[in-house]
């Protein structure tokens, strides 16, 4: 069973020393010269004047996790339609409770505004 | 084929089906009537408990591919966990109504708790365990900040939720290293592989994982730390929830996890839950003794009564898991009465925070008092009460496996307990009420009638079964002689 999993070994060596290898290249042959001006804070020509951490509108995040509910969907939806041939009609039905469930928590969220944004 | 796992599957299909039905309640109303959600609630639970108690429903075999094992032990449990849900069901609303809190939500997620907890607890598959399990946490944390006034709500479901998916984190890890090892995921698969290599280095690994994971859903000691908290920060009607139905989760999850699944690492697993039952016997009863807040007095007494149960598992065998079965089960019940008095008090617009809250109360409402004189007495553990059997029945089997110290240690630890839930008692009973023309007396209503005839029945129930213990513990036995996986 090990033997299986070589590939996966290989794969992560090579790409562990090609990583550390191209940091490491750019730290020995880039050219560099130290300077004050280089250290000092950039933003468009201005000193830094706000804290980068602000608080977010919530709504943002609202948005993001509805899209991952949909983005899962369709990742579930995806491989059930490339297969619905083979598996049959138990598979149809399945997918058929399985897109009931989602409607109705789509339709209570519609209903609850939570797809407003004011 | 598949009609027969759609059959086996049905009281989660109940619960499932009335959680969708409280939901399109909700979408199809033009007005919210939480009401109606949770009459659903309310039938579909009862449906289910009397179709399994009847045996139409969790026929026993191994149904879709191992992924669902109904057995008589997932069968108890389900009637237990069903039973518990519909006293919390009935506790809670009236507070819920007279806090403004009752919602449908609050009822959806109730019934997914208790759909959670089914699945947990016929799981027969590393996936179906995890399933259920996130479930029912996930509902969890959803409900104890439902109150979104209330910052130490949100705390308290922060807390939990951050640790809660950590937990869940390892758990998983666990259950990578498991796949390794057997190649599948159904426990019968990881027990035969287990046996087959003994003490690989990978199995310790997992053992340790899976220890530190549950321990954390049971709220053993060093991982207790949200217990306190969330039972303080929660609403009080969701403290009930999460002081009962979860624990019916939690040791079904210690059954099939570790009894069926790692039966074969018992000796490594043993001394793990060993070390955190005696700890949590030391920690939760000792600093329940200095809590002056009840809910976290009970908080601390729970982790109390988890040692108990871990006591009693760590044995290993049938005899000690049994027992540890037994205790969780009544554990549940006396844990809905307590919870369920302190709610239906805040029902009435009376505080139940604190002992001086509690003070007098048997003057003010005699019933109510002494129903929770039931529960306490029965959680502390006196003789006629069904609590009194649950521990005298760990601690024979304790002594059974030449354990006496630890049985010694143990009655010890009962015996702190027994003083603080004496200490709330003496506060109903003998303490003079707080001083009148606050406005919790002009403020009280009465309790629907239908509440407190379900909390009396609780109630005596823990003392008439505590007088007929034969039939609970034979139930139990009965469960365990026939267990699938």
């Amino acid at each position: 069973m090990l033997h299986d999993y070589f590939g996966v070994l290989v794969f992560l060596i090579v790409g562990a020393v090609v990583g550390a290898a191209l940091l490491v290249l750019g730290f020995i042959l880039a050219p560099r010269h130290a300077d004050p001006v280089k250290g000092a804070a950039y933003e468009c020509g201005f000193e830094a004047f706000e804290d980068a951490r602000i608080p977010f509108d919530v709504r943002y995040y609202l948005v993001a996790i509805l899209f991952i509910i949909f983005d899962l969907e369709i990742a579930f939806f995806f491989p059930w339609a490339v297969a619905l041939r083979e598996l049959g009609p138990a598979a149809y039905a399945a997918m058929a409770v399985f897109f009931a469930v989602l409607v109705v928590g789509f339709a209570y969220e519609w209903r609850r505004g939570g797809l407003e944004w004011e | 084929m598949l009609s027969r796992d759609i059959w086996a599957a049905g009281s989660e299909i109940l619960i499932g089906a009335g959680s969708i039905l409280v939901l399109l309640f909700e979408v199809l109303a033009r007005r919210a009537r939480p009401v109606w959600a949770y009459r659903t609630a309310l039938v579909s639970v009862a449906v289910t408990v009397f179709l399994l108690a009847a045996g139409s429903l969790g026929r026993s075999g191994v149904f879709w591919h191992g992924g669902l094992v109904n057995d008589p032990l997932s069968r108890l449990l389900d009637i237990a966990a069903g039973v518990a849900t519909f006293l919390v069901l009935v506790y809670s609303r009236p507070q819920l109504v007279r806090h403004g809190l009752e919602r449908a939500e609050h009822y959806f997620l109730v019934l997914t708790t208790l759909l959670g907890v089914l699945v947990v607890d016929s799981g027969g598959s590393l996936l179906t365990l995890y399933l259920g399990l996130e479930l029912l946490a996930l509902s969890l944390y959803a409900l104890i900040a439902i109150d979104r006034r209330r910052p130490l709500g949100a705390e308290a479901a922060m807390k939990y939720f951050v640790l809660g998916a950590m937990a869940s984190a390892l758990l998983l890890y666990a259950f990578t290293f498991l796949y390794g090892l057997a190649g599948s995921f159904r426990l019968s698969v990881v027990a035969r592989a287990l046996a087959a290599h003994p003490g690989s280095p990978l199995t310790l690994a997992a053992v340790a994982f899976v220890v530190v994971a549950l321990a954390f859903k049971f709220g053993a000691v060093p991982l207790h730390f949200w217990v306190p908290d969330v039972y303080e920060g929660a609403p009080t009607a969701v403290t009930l929830l999460v002081g009962t139905v979860p624990e019916i989760a939690s040791i079904a999850l210690f059954m099939r996890l570790l009894g069926l699944g790692l039966g074969a690492a018992s000796g490594d697993w043993g001394v793990l839950l060993m070390v955190a039952s005696l700890l949590s016997l030391l920690v939760g009863n000792l600093l329940a003794v200095v809590q002056l807040n009840v809910r976290r007095l009970l908080g601390y007494s729970a982790v109390g009564h988890v040692g108990f149960i871990l006591l009693a598992f760590q044995l290993g065998g049938r005899g000690g898991e049994t027992a540890a079965v037994y205790y969780t089960i009544v554990y549940v019940f006396m844990s809905a009465a307590a919870f369920g008095g302190l709610t239906l008090l805040e029902a009435r617009g009376e505080k139940s925070t604190t002992l001086e809250d509690l003070s007098g109360l048997a003057r003010r409402d005699p019933w109510m008092a002494f129903f929770l004189l039931c529960a306490l007495f029965s959680l502390a553990g006196v003789p006629p009460f069904l609590g009194f059997w649950a521990k005298l029945i760990v601690l024979r089997r304790v002594i059974m496996a030449h354990e006496t110290g630890l049985a010694i240690f143990a009655v010890v630890m009962a015996v702190v307990a027994a003083y603080y839930y004496l200490r709330v008692v003496k506060s109903m009973y003998f303490d003079p009420p707080p001083a009148p023309g606050g406005d919790g007396a002009a403020a009280a209503a009465p309790v629907p009638v239908f509440s407190r005839v379900w909390l009396g029945i609780n109630a005596l129930g823990l003392l008439v079964l505590g007088i007929l213990p034969e039939g609970l513990w034979s139930a139990c036995r009965m469960a365990m002689s026939h267990l699938l996986r």
